[in-house]
């Protein structure tokens, strides 16, 4: 039963880290169409880029943390501007965009392993404080990621909601046609989509360096996490999306309970077949037609 | 020499596994990544059948098309139901899903530990040796998967391949079954890699899971894009391509694990050089 409990809880610090790549990714998709395969490569440029400032330049935390940051939403936006917006121009099918995807994903997986090596890196002074909550111990920073977690996905939903970019976004997500001809900026609302999705991605990145270290290739994992997600919650609902993640985390871990922890890709896969079976638009999608963000 | 026909066998070898997923992508625009598992499914039929029952290989690898053909159309039941980004996390999934079982049905796969000692090809009690010989027995395969390709893709079933491809709205209002259709292209498609990861698993005599992952059906879709999606010679060429260039990195004379790297790198900036400045690929004609 304690074991149960501790499982539990890391299924719910996976399942934060998760959602926060899963909301980014979500974003990103639902309003520019973009399968972004290459948004786990941001993540984890966000965990290194983390590590190299407080280790190699010496910054405090605070600012290296928000370098970081910054880093992973040039990224983004460069993979944007230099490799999408070409194909987007060209009016090249979604599916190109993918494969262009997945070409960056293999070449910023392999640059960060080239830069940083393959073995795994986070910081030695991070040991952190444990939280003993009865039988569930955690260390700050698992705890960081839940708080963090929810921080985030709350936080764009409500500027989502309430923003004028948020708006934006959505009239670009529902009708992208109607968009253009209000005057909408495509371009530009897409680059900043981009900008948002992957300062999402950023504490996610960072905070797993923290936690258990960041590897050059960790972002596939995660980004294939983040697309059961969002497929399970509902491409249209962003809440569905964090809420799926969160769930993932916590089906996984019991898997692990029941199972072995060797079969946790497994488990997640087969909820995936399972909906894609049965419900295609998953926990929280609309019907077509009434599809919102 | 000797490693220029081992270099020849791999680009026979990953030819076949890019020409079956090619009929997939580029024919039928089912935009599947699931293409290495099944070339995993015909490695693990003939490296289990003949080294536990003793089957004889030619027997284990049309076995082993079948088994893979019933796994296909299995993995295009889902499919038929999704299409676009859909059927590409389903293929996902599928891919995730058997690399696991490779990976952690230790009782059957070893696992990890991979499958050693596979007994080399034969064909009606002719061992095959020496790479000469597998050089003859791929051009066999490659030449058997050739004849199926044309004859699928040349027929009026390849014709309604390509229609499901353009507009599957306006195949199906024609009154032709698309479902079906789909079914067979994924069968057809399963069973021909099954046949490449055949020929791998004798000729290499040793498998594990790691040459069937993810980025191994992302290397086979760069194969296919490269040398030219919906073109009968461009699997083949890009096989060529893919497959020598890290050969002929060998010769620059980077460290061993830099090499790799920067192999992977230059894959990646291949398949975004391509999409963006040639899409038709090698082989394709200016649309």
């Amino acid at each position: 039963m304690a074991l149960l409990l501790q499982l539990l809880a890391n299924g719910l610090v996976a399942g934060s880290s998760w959602a926060m790549v899963a909301l980014g990714f979500g974003l990103i998709f639902r309003v520019t169409g973009t399968f972004h395969f290459a948004h786990g490569s941001v993540y984890a440029a966000a965990g290194y880029l983390a590590y190299s400032g407080v280790a190699d330049l010496g910054l405090p935390w605070g600012i290296a943390f928000p370098l970081a940051a910054i880093g992973a939403v040039l990224l983004g936006c460069s993979i944007e501007v230099w490799i999408y917006r070409p194909l987007r121009r060209l009016e090249a099918p979604p599916l190109a965009l993918l494969v262009s995807s997945l070409g960056v994903a293999v070449f910023l997986n392999n640059l960060l392993g080239l830069v940083w090596s393959y073995q795994s890196r986070n910081l030695p002074t991070a040991a952190g404080t444990g939280y003993v909550l009865g039988p569930v111990d955690l260390s700050s920073f698992q705890v960081a990621t839940v708080a963090v977690g929810l921080v985030v996905t709350i936080g764009l939903i409500i500027y989502m909601k309430y923003s004028s970019l948020g708006l934006t976004m959505r009239a670009l997500a529902n009708t992208p046609f109607m968009a253009r001809i209000v005057g909408i900026p495509a371009e530009r609302v897409t680059v900043l989509t981009f900008a948002v999705g992957s300062l999402l991605a950023a504490p996610a990145g960072i905070l797993t360096m923290l936690d258990t270290g960041v590897l050059p290739d960790m972002g596939t994992p995660a980004v294939l996490m983040a697309t059961i997600a969002v497929f399970v919650g509902g491409i249209a609902s962003l809440p569905g999306a964090a809420l799926a993640a969160g769930l993932l985390g916590l089906l996984v871990n019991v898997g692990i309970w029941q199972w072995s922890a060797r079969w946790q890709n497994a488990i997640a896969f087969s909820l995936l077949l399972l909906f894609m079976v049965c419900r295609p638009r998953g926990l929280f999608g609309l019907k077509q037609r009434q599809v919102k963000v | 020499m000797e490693y220029i026909l081992h270099i020849l066998i791999f680009m026979g070898i990953y030819g076949i596994a890019a020409a079956s997923f090619n009929l997939l992508i580029g024919y039928a625009g089912l935009f599947s990544l699931a293409h290495a598992a099944f070339f995993g499914v015909g490695a693990y039929s003939s490296a289990l059948l003949t080294l536990r029952l003793d089957w004889p290989p030619l027997a284990a690898a049309a076995a082993g098309m079948a088994i893979a053909a019933i796994l296909s159309s299995v993995v295009a039941l889902p499919s038929l139901r999704v299409s676009g980004d859909y059927l590409v996390v389903t293929s996902f999934g599928i891919q995730v899903l058997l690399y696991t079982v490779f990976l952690n049905w230790t009782g059957l796969t070893r696992g990890a530990m991979g499958l050693p000692g596979i007994p080399p090809a034969s064909l009606l009690g002719l061992q095959v040796t020496g790479h000469l010989g597998y050089v003859v027995l791929t051009l066999a395969a490659l030449a058997f998967t050739v004849w199926v390709l044309r004859r699928v893709v040349l027929s009026p079933f390849g014709r309604v391949l390509k229609g499901i491809r353009e507009d599957e709205v306006a195949v199906e209002a024609l009154g032709k079954h698309v479902y079906r259709f789909k079914v067979l292209a994924f069968v057809v498609a399963g069973s021909l890699a099954s046949l490449g990861g055949s020929l791998f698993a004798h000729y290499v005599s040793f498998i594990d899971p790691y040459s069937f992952t993810l980025d191994e059906s992302v290397f086979l879709l760069g194969s296919v894009i490269v040398g030219g999606t919906a073109t009968l010679r461009g699997p083949f060429v890009g096989a060529v391509i893919l497959v020598g260039i890290p050969e002929l990195l060998r010769f620059v004379g980077l460290p061993q694990n830099v090499a790799a790297t920067v192999r992977q790198m230059l894959f990646g900036a291949l398949l975004v050089v391509f999409m963006r400045f040639r899409p038709q690929g090698i082989c394709g004609e200016q649309a």
